[in-house]
């Protein structure tokens, strides 16, 4: 997992905090955090053969609920609260200390020394909460010593790292008080919503596995650290999604699906609006059944708005975290490109967690914290073409000695720079119609038998590590052939992208005005966090596409039941 | 035909079960499952393929509500509410059919499972049975074809069948439930919990209630219908400290019901859950075993309970050896270890066991292993297993072994396996006994035969699944020296038992008057799953065992105090 750098992205929601009544010094989780902090800090700071010169706690407070339909029946309904901590504790000092990274054959993937997960009292009772971070420091407290001295030895018998930088950067300590509450909505009316959404599939005869279901999540992220940083802030996600599956005869199983994210209920579509996608979708699936394979193929192509959001997101924003900039085993793609050119000169990248939406569309990867406290800033990646910047966590690189407020993880996992809002911008952008003109130029210009648009793209994978080739492969769900001479467009099925990441993004040739959101969840070391990526669609020289896996089940025997009619009540 | 045969078994169960409501099978989900297995059964086929002979479903509605309590304070608070299915599905015949095989590749090969939607609907249900079927339909075609190609290339010639006739039953029975743990209870444990800050000892400790209600649904092809309920109401509390060598203590309380009525009423809560810190109190300050030990040990109480499970239960359970491609697929695939040895002497010569789905109490103590039918959809009979230590009997289910060619109604496990047979209520009686005065006397009298100037008293083992890697049975908790001059205990740590083998169970010499009631979970080695198990038992004085310290090192006490205590 730590290693495969794979990001599929997944759809859900994210936002608004709102302020409550309740004041900080009340809250007894706070309370006891800070309580135990201090006490655990002034004890342990010169207890152990290496001073520890930082502690901090991170707890999620979290409550979801969720529900889920199939063929308008219910099939699960869920509501769970539960609180997750995470220590982190740092001894040595800041020039090197326990998390300094191993080589050799102490490196990736990390054990399980780094990790402190566990879960915490859900009463509001100071003592038992205060009871569990005793525990969780102590533990916590011996592995960084131990650690600290397996990291001195590592750093005495191996040779000296490309990058000297230190291993944790100063931050202002910041404090902030914003929860936010679980939000108050009819349950019955929403469940009645989606089973009532999952019931026009009935009338689907082609499909197999199908679903309809509605997540509601609010996370408060508690933090705070020995440097006085005291951050509470809340989010809350929902998310309303889809799925439609069905397999071909010859094997391979394909799927529709789309998701709705907002932070409010408000922002949720009608369901009016969710039918009609919901026909689409499925008259998409149904096309795609009889749909021809495509044969390796290498050629221009457009990236609709969204597959071009999720292309950008694996291709370029992974390379851009900065730690991946200075450990060892990373490929360091873009280490040494600071004022080169990476990508096309139309286009600017910048991630911006501060931003709440995009042109009225909500953004899931919103915070004004990151995880180590720090207060998140926009920060300018990619400007006309020209690499300007990564993004930082307190891990300092070389020529980047600060955090940009990008260190982020799920509860369990080790904080490292990971993407927020990724928004890209394009020089000169043409309407949609005017882009795909231009790819049918570009096809009879290379005398091409033919382009590709893909329409929608699951997610993919992408290595940064140099134990294998700083490859990429994005897999498309909806894919058309377009051609030059006039035939009607072809939907097609059966591929992968694949590619190298500096080729693919010199290769852009234009941009469309046509911004959309890509509201995901992205998976890498340091966990499960909640992004969005923004993006024009984009018309690129050269794409390569290559057969995909199959599964190769055959379809089922017999007919679905509700569309047997000698077996059906 | 199938009517009538049908109107007679119900008329049967109506005669036999007089207390409790009878209706047909009826509902969206007997509706969903009767259309799906009718249609499985008459036009499931792949051309040039067998048909499937043997198909049952198993529907499962669990509703689940997890509470747990640390420091007078609720920490966990979760509720579950699913249904869950499988499908088994075979191809070939009952004297040769793709189950008991493992490939090469894979650690298990159960029937397909799953969930299925929480609302009785009707279309919703049956389009998951139909997947799901179809996906076992073909994967029982690969499966025989792989198990064939086995059996020829190791000429197996002694081939058992796979699957063993049994009468068809039809007993369609409804929950009869209270409503679910209430805010009482939470305040019930918050109260227990609350016990422990009277102990600066103990480091963590926490109290839970599992509150799991499921209605469980069965029907085959041969005509089987079975409703019936399988509750589990669960109280867990765990408790732990460190000594002041830093070697860490644990210790537990497991209570396991079949309904919410037989749950003890608090006053003897409270007094368990005190007993339990006092022992972990006691444990902190007892001194490690000094030597190790060869000698007689008395086990008293759940000592003897635990040993009983770990041992004889496990020993008459799982008696189907399956096929398993891999060279070396470990001990725990192995079938029980007393299995094969029908008519030899496998107890003590005064102890008789049978074991009795059908008793629901023993002098009063609530019983949980029982159950009217099996997971196979067979009534469960009473069987006898040994008679004056000679093994006559075994828990069998429709997996024929060579002493189990018919079932008993002994066949149950988790939905992703094949029911195998386990002991249901295990009651093992002796024919002489004598109070506990007696066995220490006699314990005392053994030691000195064997030289020794003390013995060991074991009153509380750890559960098996908290047993070691390697360990033959699991470490005692409280462990008393008994001084073999001045007859004074003294609570001891650290020990563990080596090289306990299932001699052990001929080794007994002693059993006590008073018969105990252990109601647990037992638990597959290969952890395939846990089922509701009693073993009403007397404390026995065994005549040899061994005693070790542990090899268990210990880990630096936390640097700072409690913050409760400091």
């Amino acid at each position: 997992m730590a290693r495969t750098r794979a990001a599929a992205l997944l759809l859900l929601s994210a936002l608004p905090v709102f302020s409550h009544a309740a004041k900080d010094s009340q809250d007894p989780l706070l309370r006891a955090m800070a309580a135990e902090l201090n006490r655990s800090f002034n004890a342990l700071r010169s207890a152990g053969p290496a001073p520890m010169y930082f502690l901090a706690y991170e707890a999620r407070d979290t409550r979801t609920y969720a529900i889920s339909a199939l063929l308008g029946a219910l099939r699960s309904e869920d509501e769970h609260s539960f609180r997750e901590l995470d220590v982190d504790v740092r001894v040595g000092a800041p020039r090197l200390d326990n998390t300094h990274q191993m080589k050799g054959e102490d490196a990736w993937p990390e054990p399980a020394d780094l990790r402190n997960d566990a879960r915490l009292t859900i009463a509001g009772d100071e003592d038992a909460i205060r009871a569990d971070l005793w525990l969780r420091t102590d533990e916590a407290f011996k592995n960084a010593q131990n650690r600290l001295t397996k990291v001195l030895t590592n750093k005495a018998v191996t040779a000296e790292e490309e990058d000297p930088s230190d291993d944790f950067s100063p931050a202002e300590a910041r404090r902030h008080y914003a929860p936010a509450g679980f939000p108050d909505f009819d349950r019955s009316l929403w469940r009645d919503r989606v089973v009532s959404l999952s019931s026009a599939m009935r009338t689907l005869p082609f499909l197999l596995e199908s679903d309809v279901s509605l997540s509601v999540r609010t996370e408060n992220r508690y933090i705070t650290t020995s440097q006085g940083a005291e951050i509470v802030e809340g989010a809350t996600f929902l998310r309303l999604s889809y799925t439609l599956t069905a397999r071909t005869g010859d094997g391979m199983d394909l799927d529709r699906s789309k998701s709705y994210d907002a932070s409010e209920f408000s922002g949720l579509p009608g369901q009016d609006e969710v039918l009609r996608d919901i026909r689409e979708s499925a008259s998409q699936l149904k096309a795609l059944l009889s749909a021809p394979i495509v044969e390796p193929y290498a050629g221009p192509a457009v990236f609709r708005n969204l597959a071009a959001a999720v292309f950008f997101h694996e291709i370029l924003g992974h390379r851009l975290e900065g730690h991946r900039q200075k450990l060892e085993d990373e490929g360091q793609t873009f280490a040494k490109m600071i004022g080169k050119p990476v990508t096309a000169g139309i286009l600017t990248l910048i991630d911006d967690p501060t931003r709440k939406e995009h042109r009225g569309v909500f953004l899931r990867g919103h915070y004004a914290y990151d995880d180590e406290g720090v207060r998140a800033e926009p920060v300018v990646l990619v400007k006309d073409g020209i690499l300007r910047g990564f993004l930082m966590s307190r891990s300092p690189i070389r020529a980047f000695p600060r955090s940009n407020g990008h260190g982020r993880r799920s509860a369990g996992a080790p904080v490292v720079a990971r993407m927020a809002n990724t928004i890209v911008e394009a020089e000169g952008a043409v309407s949609y119609p005017e882009l795909r003109e231009r790819l049918l130029e570009e096809i009879r210009r290379q005398g091409k038998p033919y382009g590709l648009v893909f329409e929608d793209i699951a997610g993919g994978f992408t290595n940064t590590t140099r134990d294998a080739a700083q490859s990429f492969k994005v897999l498309p769900r909806l894919v058309y052939r377009v051609y030059a001479d006039g035939r009607p467009d072809e939907i097609v099925r059966g591929v992968d992208i694949v590619g190298t990441p500096l080729n693919s993004l010199t290769g852009i040739l234009a941009a469309a005005d046509d911004y959309a959101v890509f509201n995901g969840t992205c998976g890498a070391e340091s966990g499960w966090v909640p992004v969005s990526s923004v993006s024009p669609s984009i018309l690129v020289s050269e794409v390569e596409i290559e057969k995909n896996m199959k599964a190769s089940r055959r379809p089922p025997l017999l007919a679905p039941p509700l569309h047997d009619e000698e077996a059906v009540r | 035909m199938k009517t009538a045969a049908l109107l007679a078994c119900l008329c049967l169960c109506l005669f036999a079960m007089p207390a409790r409501t009878q209706t047909t099978p009826e509902g969206a989900v007997w509706n969903a499952l009767e259309d799906e297995l009718s249609r499985t059964a008459a036009r499931l086929a792949m051309e040039g393929f067998p048909r499937p002979y043997y198909v049952s479903y198993t529907v499962q509605d669990v509703s689940r509500r997890e509470l747990a309590a640390a420091l007078g304070n609720i920490r966990h608070d979760l509720s579950v509410r699913q249904r869950n299915f499988k499908v088994d599905l075979r191809v070939g015949s009952s004297d040769f059919d793709n189950s008991h095989f493992i490939p090469e590749g894979y650690w298990n090969v159960g029937p397909v499972s799953g969930p299925l939607p929480v609302e009785d609907d009707y279309a919703a249900l049956r389009q998951e049975l139909w997947l799901a079927t179809d996906a076992a339909y073909t994967s029982a075609l690969e499966q025989i074809s792989r198990k064939l190609a086995y059996k020829q290339a190791r000429m197996i010639q002694d081939v058992l069948p796979d699957l063993s006739p049994a009468p068809v039953r039809v007993s369609i029975k409804a929950a009869d439930r209270k409503p679910s743990p209430s805010e009482a209870w939470k305040r019930r444990l918050e109260k227990l919990s609350a016990t422990f800050k009277d102990y600066p000892e103990i480091q963590d400790a926490q109290i839970a209630l599992y509150w799991t209600e499921t209605l469980s649904r069965f029907a085959d092809n041969e005509g089987r219908r079975i409703a019936q309920p399988a509750d589990d109401y669960e109280l867990y509390a765990v408790a732990g400290g460190q000594a002041d060598d830093g070697m860490r203590l644990v210790s537990h309380r497991r209570l396991i019901h079949k309904s919410p009525d037989h749950i003890p009423p608090f006053s003897l809560l409270e007094a368990e859950i005190q007993r339990l810190a006092e022992e972990l109190k006691s444990l902190t300050k007892a001194r490690p075993i000094k030597e190790d030990y060869i000698g007689p040990v008395l086990l008293e109480g759940q000592a003897a309970g635990e040993f009983f499970a770990q041992t004889l239960a496990h020993a008459i359970s799982y008696p189907r050896e399956l096929w398993i491609e891999s060279e070396d697929p470990g001990p725990e695939f192995q079938p029980g270890g007393l299995t094969g040895r029908m008519g030899t002497r496998v107890l003590s010569s005064f102890l008789d066991v049978e074991d009795d789905p059908s008793l629901s109490d023993f002098e009063g103590v609530p019983l949980i292993g029982g159950c009217e039918f099996d997971d196979e959809g067979v009534a469960s009979l009473r069987t006898l297993i040994a008679e004056a230590g000679i093994l006559k009997g075994l828990p069998a289910s429709r997996s024929p072994s060579k002493h189990t060619p018919a079932s008993n109604g002994h066949g149950r496990g988790p939905l992703w396996q094949r029911p195998q047979a386990r002991i249901s209520n295990l009651i093992i009686t002796a024919r002489e006994t004598e109070s506990l005065p007696e066995m220490k006397r006699r314990l005392l009298g053994r030691a000195k035969e064997f030289g020794l100037d003390h013995a060991y008293i074991a009153r509380r083992l750890l559960t098996s699944e908290m047993r070691k890697r390697g360990e033959s049975l699991s470490a005692p908790v409280l462990l008393y020296r008994l001084d073999a001059g001045t007859g004074e205990e003294t609570l001891v740590r650290d020990a563990e038992f080596s090289n306990v083998s299932l001699r052990s169970l001929r080794d007994i010499v002693s059993a006590g008057d008073r018969r105990h009631v252990y109601n647990h979970y037992q638990i597959h080695p290969a952890g395939q799953g846990q089922t509701q198990a009693s073993i009403v038992h007397p404390s026995v004085l065994i005549s040899e065992l061994e005693l070790k310290r542990t090899s268990r090192k210990p880990d630096a006490r936390p640097k700072l105090k409690h913050p409760y205590f400091d």
